[in-house]
């Protein structure tokens, strides 16, 4: 087992991502040297508010950042130990959709309107599975049945617009997984559900992980969801990882003002206590240099927090803390 | 205290040829049911349940957004449905609604502060110095202050815009508002500041809300009483924590167990659940 773990790269390794977006000589910082790791059948959450550059991170594993006209200037992103930074887009094709997959917040959006739901789970096994006419149709079908849509013969027929948003969703995780991919990268996929549709579809992504050892890098806004899902976490704040670790650990006893100031937002039952809001907003990515770029909104900060960038310091095994008080701080967390 | 809004059998049925029977048949949809409530001065109800269950329409209804075909809704003494549209207009003053999505309910090319300023420019309550000063009272009220007064929608993200609509909505001094989703399109933490300028307005103002929600763990945060839809009709009604804390009907506890709890799941896990 020890032997394993040494010789063996993990699933997704990203080292340093650091991301720029912008054109000519005017580029911005969005993401700064964010490291992660991501092994077969983990879930590692990406959490921060909008802004905070979890979405464009994940994008960037897909190769995806030079299209929204951004550019990788610094990092690298390892898939079992191979470089995909560098790779030449005909390369990076046959990775995503096969080896790396994604579903995003609004299913329809990645759905193609004019194809039945069948033709487009179809179309997939089609591409990277290499099948046939027949035997991709009938691999369609088993993806409908697997991800808990009923009468998946009928329903195979069906139009996108045909299906609710939790059926949206749950083809657009058929689609997803039916090339058996290593990796799903879940955009915020349940935040346009209703809170009963989300605990299904949750409910159906720990399943699939749970049968097929499915590495999925989950990115939220919703610490209460990502409680459900998760077994680490990666908070980013302003482009940068403010704090990770083993989930457990983070929630209970979170080391950094910004992860516990989430925490507090999180609206629970029985909480008997109103939700703690963080005052202010984030700032844009590439506008504070020099200091704790949380330090304005932060209620424990002190004089030395806005003259010097804190780095990010492993805390204990495997938790790391971006605080310069991160050692004094005692901070609350969720209690059971 | 006496009810300031008395609904009582609203109803409202949504007709029309569906496309996919090809003109065959009429589809009728009755999206709301027999829906009666009353909402006290300086108090809130909230309206839950899953999409679909006509808790927006009962919201639209109140105000008479939407024509209702059934039941009464008196405010303040006065009976909504028997008012001209002028009379209506005059109403609205006292009823206002902050929507969903604060993207699309500005005017993209009018500044921050004339968005703001518009309501006492249609009910014609204030002169133009007045208006100024108004407007900057309600930006810092909303926690955004003067120096938003003349940026543009397009500048401000999904919170600061949510404060603007809270106060164009507050700024002609209602006695009552709908809030139908206001944070379901925001970030967590920024939800949580939209929620607690809302309460703090409300204990401030005296104002009575009906918060439309589809997320039962908002409802302890923010109301008094809970009305609980399903399918257009009501299943539960009563104060938030009897109803949460004792649920009578099947429907309420399956919507409360797909609140998501806080605690990990590898915390809870190997533990017998406890009934709540």
């Amino acid at each position: 087992m020890t032997e394993s773990i040494t010789s063996q790269p993990p699933l997704l390794e990203v080292e340093g991502l650091t991301l720029e977006y912008g054109s000519g000589r005017r580029w911005t910082r969005v993401v700064e040297d964010v490291s992660f790791t991501l092994n077969a059948g983990q879930t590692l959450a990406l959490v921060g508010e909008s802004g905070s550059g979890k979405t464009v991170s994940a994008t960037a594993v897909l190769g995806l950042a030079g299209r929204k006209g951004g550019r990788i200037a610094e990092g690298s992103i390892k898939l079992r130990g191979r470089e995909l930074v560098g790779l030449p887009e005909r390369e990076l094709r046959r990775i995503r959709g096969s080896e790396v997959a994604m579903i995003f917040q609004n299913p329809l959006r990645s759905l193609n309107p004019a194809f039945t739901a069948g033709e487009q789970v179809a179309e997939v096994a089609r591409v990277h599975l290499d099948l046939g006419r027949k035997a991709a149709w009938d691999r369609a079908i088993e993806m409908l049945d697997a991800v808990g849509i009923p009468d998946p013969e009928r329903r195979a027929r069906d139009y996108p617009h045909q299906f609710s948003g939790g059926m949206a969703q749950r083809l657009a995780i058929a689609a997803a997984l039916c090339s058996n991919p290593s990796v799903l990268i879940a955009d915020e996929p349940t935040t346009a559900l209703d809170v009963t549709v989300q605990a299904l579809v949750l409910q159906l992504l720990r399943k699939v992980q749970s049968d097929t050892d499915l590495a999925v890098l989950f990115i939220s806004h919703d610490l209460g969801v990502v409680a459900d899902v998760a077994d680490r976490v990666v908070v980013m704040y302003s482009g940068e990882v403010v704090e990770q670790g083993p989930i457990e650990d983070l929630f209970t006893t979170p080391s950094h003002p910004y992860t516990a100031g989430l925490l507090g937002s999180i609206p629970a039952l029985g909480r008997g206590e109103p939700l703690r809001a963080i005052p202010g907003t984030i700032p844009p990515p590439g506008t504070l240099q020099g200091t704790c770029r949380f330090a304005e909104r932060c209620e424990h900060k002190v004089a030395g927090c806005q003259q010097a960038h804190p780095p990010l310091a492993v805390t204990a095994d495997s938790r790391a803390v971006r605080c310069l008080r991160a050692a004094d701080l005692v901070l609350e967390g969720i209690t059971r | 205290m006496s009810a300031l809004l008395e609904v009582k059998g609203l109803g409202k049925t949504f007709g029309g040829r569906s496309r996919l029977s090809l003109g065959r048949g009429k589809v009728v949809t009755k999206a709301v049911d027999d829906v009666s409530f009353t909402v006290t001065k300086g108090r809130s109800v909230a309206v839950v349940g899953e999409s679909g269950a006509g808790k927006s329409t009962v919201g639209r209804l109140v105000l008479r957004l939407i024509e209702p075909d059934e039941g009464t809704i008196t405010f303040d003494g006065v009976d909504l449905r028997a008012q001209s549209a002028e009379g209506m207009r005059q109403m609205r003053r006292r009823m206002q609604m902050v929507f969903q999505d604060p993207y699309s309910c500005l005017n993209p090319r009018m500044s921050i502060a004339d968005s703001i300023a518009e309501p006492l420019v249609v009910h014609d309550l204030a002169g133009r110095a007045e208006r100024d000063a108004k407007v900057a009272e309600m930006l810092d009220r909303v926690g955004l202050g003067s120096r938003f007064a003349r940026r543009f929608p397009v500048e401000l993200s999904g919170g600061q815009l949510q404060r603007v609509a809270i106060a164009r909505a507050l700024i002609v001094e209602p006695d009552f508002v709908v809030c139908d989703e206001p944070t379901a399109a925001l970030d967590v933490s920024v939800q949580a500041q939209v929620l607690e300028l809302l309460t703090q307005m409300q204990s401030e103002l005296g104002l009575a809300l009906l918060f439309i929600t589809h997320h039962l763990a908002l409802v302890e945060v923010i109301a008094d009483d809970v009305l609980v839809m399903k399918r257009g009709r009501v299943v539960e009604q009563g104060p938030v924590t009897e109803v949460l804390r004792r649920p009578r009907e099947e429907y309420t506890r399956d919507l409360l167990a797909a609140v998501p709890s806080p605690i990990p799941r590898v915390l809870r896990e190997g533990q017998p659940l406890t009934a709540t």
